[in-house]
């Protein structure tokens, strides 16, 4: 455990070395030694308290970066190191959790899945299909289980505030599991991958889901439950807009060219993280400007505590 | 002495409140933020050094000096100054203040 806290060292004092010089050479030592210490404890407390530490420094790091390039005043408000923190911070943790999700449905294709048990049960009940069939659905119902959880762990560890998790735990598992619930149901009853009218409604549902579903999860976040209208337009209309051109230009060219399994979630899966950060980026906008245009004495959303 | 009506973020404010009860160095504001916030506010290492960075720039906060801990590197600590204590001071009378008006309509603790 003491070489990994020592390997994640050597990469933190790499990326110190992004940082202004002026800032480095005023605080580059302490850092490390700080981050250092930090990493010692987490990694007495186990390989998960290490791996969540490395994450919220992974997730903070390029943020305060930002921050410190930014700090001028000449720049606009939206810009400037407060707005821009909080923005990059939603951005980040909505990519990095939808990028998650995609990957929750590897479990299905695991070698040791009774798949050939469920497969001779699914003939004794009498249903068709095929033993592709059966690997599609439980993919799709790996996603659902698999991927709202990894999604509410990502988040919470990025959002401290959140940990009545059973406040918010309904918004999150609705932001994963619905689009892939619709999901299901395009792919059981539509068999063909051809664009169809049908096909496209599905997906256009699908995705004011997921915007919904981002819309109630940035209010509850924001804790701010009457901003909701705001964001349930600006959510399905950025999502739409963010995926039609990432399907377009990413998703063909990966049904295009990649031949294998591997290929074809990772690409999923960076599709989906940048889906996430433009989300996420919309979002964090929206709530900024918001807070920036409340009156004076307005209970403005407190996106500082994020 | 000009104080700003912006409310501090939470991360200012609990470095400024745990730099109040005495000087320390960057890894024991850490702890003792974390202590302090129940665990609630975890400060990552860039986090505490940008804050830290603004509240020198600002003022609020001053290099005491640099003393050694055993064989390590020497670690640098801050002190809050008295302009740091006045911003402190005043959030914590703003919250009071916000406290107050919800104890007067009889609302307490709500869940």
């Amino acid at each position: 455990m003491k070489d990994i806290s020592g390997s994640v060292g050597r990469i933190y004092n790499f990326l110190l070395r992004l940082y202004p010089r002026s800032f480095r050479i005023e605080f580059e030592d302490q850092m490390l030694l700080d981050f250092l210490d930090m990493a010692t404890d987490a990694s007495k407390r186990g390989k998960w308290a290490l791996l969540f530490f490395c994450l919220r420094e992974l997730i903070d790091f390029p943020v305060n970066l930002l921050k410190m390039y930014l700090e001028t005043e000449s720049m606009i408000p939206i810009f400037r190191p407060h707005a821009a923190g909080n923005i990059l911070r939603i951005a980040l943790a909505f990519g990095l959790a939808l990028a998650l999700n995609s990957f929750a449905g590897i479990v299905a294709f695991i070698d040791q899945m009774p798949l050939p048990t469920i497969w001779r049960l699914w003939h004794f009940l009498g249903w068709r299909g095929t033993y592709h069939d059966i690997q599609s659905i439980l993919l799709r119902a790996s996603e659902l289980v698999l991927g709202p959880v990894l999604a509410a762990v990502i988040l919470l560890m990025i959002f401290p505030e959140m940990r009545p998790i059973k406040r918010y735990l309904p918004a999150i598992v609705l932001t994963f599991a619905l689009p892939s619930v619709l999901d299901i149901l395009r792919s059981t009853l539509l068999k063909n991958l051809a664009l169809t009218f049908d096909d496209t409604i599905f997906a256009l549902a699908s995705y004011a889901l997921v915007g919904l579903g981002f819309g109630i999860l940035a209010s509850l976040i924001a804790r701010e439950r009457r901003k909701i209208p705001w964001l349930l337009f600006a959510g399905p209309l950025g999502l739409f807009l963010v995926s039609w051109t990432l399907n377009v230009l990413l998703l063909r060219f990966q049904i295009e060219h990649s031949a294998t399994f591997w290929n074809a979630v990772t690409s999923v899966a960076m599709r989906n993280a940048l889906m996430g950060v433009a989300m996420g980026l919309l979002l964090g906008i929206v709530l900024e400007f918001k807070r920036r245009n409340d009156p004076p004495g307005f209970p403005s959303v407190q996106l500082d505590s994020l | 002495m000009k104080i700003s009506s912006q409310p501090l973020s939470e991360q200012t404010y609990f470095i400024l409140l745990s730099l109040q009860s005495a000087p320390k160095h960057g890894y024991a504001i850490v702890k003792d933020v974390q202590s302090l916030s129940n665990v609630r506010v975890t400060l990552s290492v860039s986090t505490l050094y940008t804050t830290l960075k603004r509240l020198l720039d600002d003022g609020w906060i001053r290099l005491l000096d640099e003393v050694s801990q055993g064989p390590g590197k020497p670690r640098k600590v801050y002190e809050i100054t008295r302009k740091g204590g006045s911003v402190l001071a005043a959030e914590i009378q703003r919250l009071d203040m916000l406290v107050s008006a919800a104890r007067l309509r009889g609302v307490e603790g709500l869940s």
